[in-house]
């Protein structure tokens, strides 16, 4: 089956500044991909360049198998975005963004609609600037669920949320994808987010993809292994993924453990330390 | 398109209705104290302030990145530009209908006939409709963090350009009063400044449309 989203080798430059080099992930059908990487890693730019806010320099960005977002307006239809900040006319009320929203999208389902707001305990009638940033982010997402969307696109979209908010949330996400048919990618600074829900891991740092794989086949075959230099230079180059030096040792992570020398010593992996080790490598 | 403009409206509505209402107190004040030579000022300001706040839907889209996220929703870029143009057009529409009601209105009130008055209000309606056409492709280059200095420069350019097209208007009246088109001689010059409008507007729409389509967000 197609994947939903396929970008490949899409690359960014804002004059001197390389804000995206190479990068390549995709959205299959029944998963969520937990995209992560810490500020300024070049998460929303992906975002844009996926939707055609930006112009890319290179690279290709297929959705549901064509690369024509900007040609082709209606494929938007099927694709639901939260961005980090609440983004809607915040002058209106939830009653007058049904009306809208009843009028931009053909497949607008206002009973999904209501039903996401009451369950999100949303007032209907007041002007959504009113509105904290919990309950602004809430609202994005029934948006993002009402119209019967096939991919979701989430920038920090769990973000301001209180833990119990974010738990109804990410049910909400879970059900979305429990038809096969639908995906979600999903950045979030919320590790534990991400560990919850995705099927997915893609880690971004400084605009180049540090690990784009399964979390399960992740939790399965890759480890964090401590080393000293003499010993790193042993190991096949092909199964780093990242290493970090610390005053007397250095953590490595290894695509496939097996391939580890007998005796080496390794770490617990947990999503924590993994995202921690990513992020703070030095490759 | 619908829910473009429907966006718009509600944007607006509240800040349109009051800058309607200060455009009919204003041009009453007016009409009482000044004499008329100032009748194309009340024209224009009324059909400007019902314009000013639709100038200002980019302002507030942007200000909440709505700008931005509407470019996610099944509309294409040119769909944007046509909302704001169409949205723009129809409010000075319904501004030249209601400088028109004020002027008939103060002509049966006071019961000195004001002449010429489709002439007036044309001239009003070439103002605001340069207006348009020139703070638009300006919005989307320089951002609506400008608007203010652009719609004011908007409206001042159409009030410039207005007077220095007086010449030309005069030269195409002389053709059309020499030619066999069956149009009353009253109308020649509000229809000449109405078409002079609505070409400048219709070629703003297509440059504002090229800026658009290169906007990075």
């Amino acid at each position: 089956m197609t994947n939903l989203l396929e970008v490949r080798n899409i690359a960014k430059s804002f004059g001197q500044n390389e804000v995206l080099k190479d990068v390549s992930f995709h959205v299959p059908p029944g998963s969520i991909v937990g995209f992560i990487g810490d500020n300024g890693a070049g998460k929303s730019t992906t975002f844009k360049a996926v939707l055609g806010l930006i112009s890319r320099d290179s690279g290709t960005v297929e959705i549901f198998g064509e690369d024509n977002l900007n040609k082709n307006a209606t494929i938007k239809e099927d694709i639901g975005v939260v961005f980090d900040a609440i983004n809607l006319p915040v002058s209106l009320t939830i009653k007058q963004l049904n009306k809208v929203f009843k009028s931009l999208f053909n497949s607008w389902d206002e009973a999904d609609f209501y039903r996401l707001i009451r369950s999100f305990s949303l007032p209907e009638d007041k002007k959504i600037h009113t509105f904290s940033r919990g309950m602004s982010m809430k609202l994005s997402l029934a948006v993002a669920l009402s119209h019967r969307a096939k991919l979701l696109l989430l920038d920090e979209a769990t973000g301001g949320l209180d833990p119990s908010s974010r738990e109804q949330i990410l049910d909400e996400l879970k059900a979305f994808v429990s038809d096969s048919n639908s995906g979600i990618l999903l950045s979030s600074h919320i590790i534990s987010d991400v560990e919850k829900i995705a099927s997915h891991l893609v880690v971004i740092k400084n605009g180049e993809v540090l690990l784009n794989e399964e979390k399960e086949k992740v939790f399965r075959e890759y480890a964090i292994a401590v080393m000293n230099e003499e010993q790193l230079n042993l190991l096949p180059e092909d199964i780093v993924v990242a290493k970090r030096t610390y005053d007397k040792s250095i953590r490595v992570l290894v695509s496939d453990k097996h391939q580890l020398p007998d005796r080496t010593l390794t770490e617990p992996m947990s999503m924590e330390e993994l995202s921690v080790l990513l992020t703070r490598s030095e490759r | 398109m619908r829910g473009l403009l429907l966006t718009n409206y509600y944007l607006i509505h509240r800040s349109f209705l009051t800058y309607t209402a200060l455009a009919i107190v204003i041009s009453a004040v007016i009409f009482y104290f000044a004499d008329p030579s100032f009748y194309r000022i009340i024209a224009m300001l009324i059909i400007l302030l019902m314009a000013m706040p639709v100038l200002e839907v980019i302002k507030l889209e942007s200000k909440t990145g709505y700008d931005k996220y509407v470019l996610t929703l099944p509309v294409s870029r040119k769909n944007v530009v046509q909302s704001h143009y169409v949205f723009y057009f129809l409010i000075v529409v319904s501004g030249t209908i209601l400088s028109y009601g004020v002027f008939s209105m103060y002509s049966l009130i006071s019961k000195s006939a004001v002449e010429d008055i489709v002439n007036i209000v044309a001239f009003g309606t070439f103002i605001v409709l340069f207006a348009g056409a020139l703070a638009y492709p300006l919005l989307y280059v320089f951002g609506a963090e400008k608007s203010d200095g652009i719609v004011l420069g908007g409206g001042m350019g159409g009030l410039f350009v207005a007077i220095a097209l007086q010449g030309a208007v005069g030269y195409f009246v002389e053709i059309l009063a020499a030619s066999s088109l069956p149009i009353a001689s009253s109308l020649h010059v509000p229809i000449l400044y109405t078409l002079f409008g609505m070409v400048m507007y219709i070629a703003s729409y297509f440059i504002a449309l090229s800026i658009y389509r290169k906007r990075e967000f």
